[in-house]
């Protein structure tokens, strides 16, 4: 027989993207050890008192490999298991397991929709069509980067540099000359700069990544831009 | 959302490239002060020569004071560069790292910051605005002899004003404070440096990188906290 809990979730609800949100608490009966992140919103949405619109969340393959979910949990983006995605992250991970604190992924560049629903798509996307055409979509397949934007998140400057680094280590090989190489990676470093933080090498975004992706790649940013400062003087 | 200031023209890795630059001069400055320093243990006489030494560099060729003159112009100008730039990133960093709206803390992980080394990498900016105070205190103490940094303070007299000086517990017990700032800060700073200027691409390169900033940072500070220590103990008296 499973054995099965209550828990006590602390939910981050508003209503849509110009709403102040605020936490609320409901126990969400059920719950086992090897219960996800999703299927415990699930069970809150079906257990939901009268009247109460469900929460809504990303959600996607449920196998940790498509990037489109992606809660904070117990402020840890994805959840407290290192390098797994939202839906890959257990009730029996918690710190504490009668009470759990979900809400958005947070940083500047994703703005919440609603309750735990982020906008991150616009923003990295902003960086990908910076390198103009499907290189840049190959570049971040190359690199194993499923563009989930955790990394973000979980950054305190809301940097980006985890995911710019890994297009950018893997963009070069894709150009079919330096000149284009040079002109799409400085596009790349621009646009980037516009929308997230400065990277400080925490690491945070290391621990968070389901992809598993290296520090290393951080380095790729400085890396180009030094390269195409050479070539333009 | 964009996090564009107005020195947008000025680019994030350009920032970067400056503080990696003058970072790495204030490392290297500080592994050849702790050289200086040390010699403490060598007396008076060899102190104060030393110290007669810096000020008498490129002498008769060039008027006295002039390379220490230099040294401290590029130091100065390091200085300037590194907390301009560490302010614009720093405000960058606020706009783009997310508070919730409607008052509510952003929630800390817990569990994953335990070790010493994580809470110095996090703590560039507390460490270097510590290692400022210290600096300015430091200059005012031991290189301008002014009050109330100084106590009695004598023109030429190295030794004995830093033993003067250091014999006051509250001034060792800044100066330790400010090594273990200094530890923080050049241990993760190195880090920096690899990772602001592409070196970090290479895994060996960047746990080399971590461990020689650890080594540097802690062997500085104890070098350094080792002459409050023996003035506190009066093995330098």
């Amino acid at each position: 027989m499973k054995i099965t809990r209550t828990v006590s979730v602390e939910v981050w609800r508003q209503t849509d993207a110009e709403a102040h949100g605020r936490f609320v608490t409901y126990d969400v009966q059920g719950v086992s050890p090897e219960t996800t992140v999703l299927e415990l919103l699930d069970l809150l949405n079906e257990q939901l008192p009268d009247g109460d619109s469900p929460v809504t969340f990303d959600d996607g393959c449920r196998e940790g490999s498509c990037g489109k979910c992606g809660v904070t949990v117990d402020g840890v983006p994805h959840g407290p298991e290192y390098n797994r995605a939202s839906c890959q992250q257990h009730v029996r991970a918690f710190r504490d397991g009668d009470r759990v604190r979900l809400e958005p992924l947070r940083a500047s560049a994703f703005p919440v929709l609603s309750d735990l629903t982020v906008d991150k798509k616009k923003a990295l996307r902003t960086v990908v069509k910076a390198s103009r055409g499907p290189a840049g979509l190959k570049a971040l397949t190359n690199a194993g980067c499923i563009s989930c934007g955790a990394c973000v998140a979980a950054c305190p400057n809301g940097s980006a540099q985890l995911f710019v680094g890994s297009l950018l280590t893997e963009l070069p090989p894709l150009m079919k000359d330096d000149d284009e190489r040079r002109d799409r990676t400085a596009q790349v470093i621009e646009t980037a700069d516009e929308t997230f933080g400065p990277c400080s090498t925490y690491g945070d975004c290391t621990e968070v990544c389901p992809a598993g992706l290296p520090l290393e790649n951080l380095s790729a940013v400085a890396r180009e831009h030094l390269r195409n400062q050479r070539q333009t003087k | 959302m964009t996090i564009s200031d107005s020195a947008g023209a000025l680019k994030t890795a350009d920032l970067k490239l400056a503080m990696a630059a003058s970072g790495t001069v204030f490392s290297a400055f500080t592994v050849a002060h702790m050289a200086g320093n040390l010699q403490v243990y060598l007396g008076r006489d060899r102190f104060d020569g030393y110290a007669r030494f810096l000020r008498t560099m490129g002498v008769p060729v060039l008027p006295e004071s002039t390379v220490l003159w230099v040294f401290r112009s590029g130091l100065l100008a390091c200085a300037v560069t590194h907390v301009s730039c560490a302010s614009l990133l720093t405000v960058r960093a606020w706009r783009a790292g997310d508070r919730p709206a409607g008052g509510v803390r952003r929630s800390r992980p817990r569990g994953r910051r335990r070790r010493v080394w994580e809470i110095a990498k996090r703590s560039m900016r507390s460490t270097g605005v510590v290692l400022g105070l210290f600096t300015a205190h430091h200059i005012a103490d031991l290189t301008l002899g002014v009050r109330p940094a100084a106590t009695e303070h004598a023109k030429g007299a190295a030794y004995d004003n830093l033993v003067r000086s250091l014999q006051r517990p509250q001034v060792a017990g800044l100066y330790l404070a400010a090594m273990l700032a200094l530890a923080a800060h050049t241990s993760q700073g190195i880090v920096q440096v690899g990772n602001d200027t592409g070196l970090s691409g290479d895994r060996r390169v960047r746990e080399a990188l971590s461990i020689a900033g650890r080594v540097i940072g802690t062997g500085v500070a104890l070098g350094n906290a080792s002459i409050p220590l023996a003035v506190q103990t009066r093995l330098v008296r």
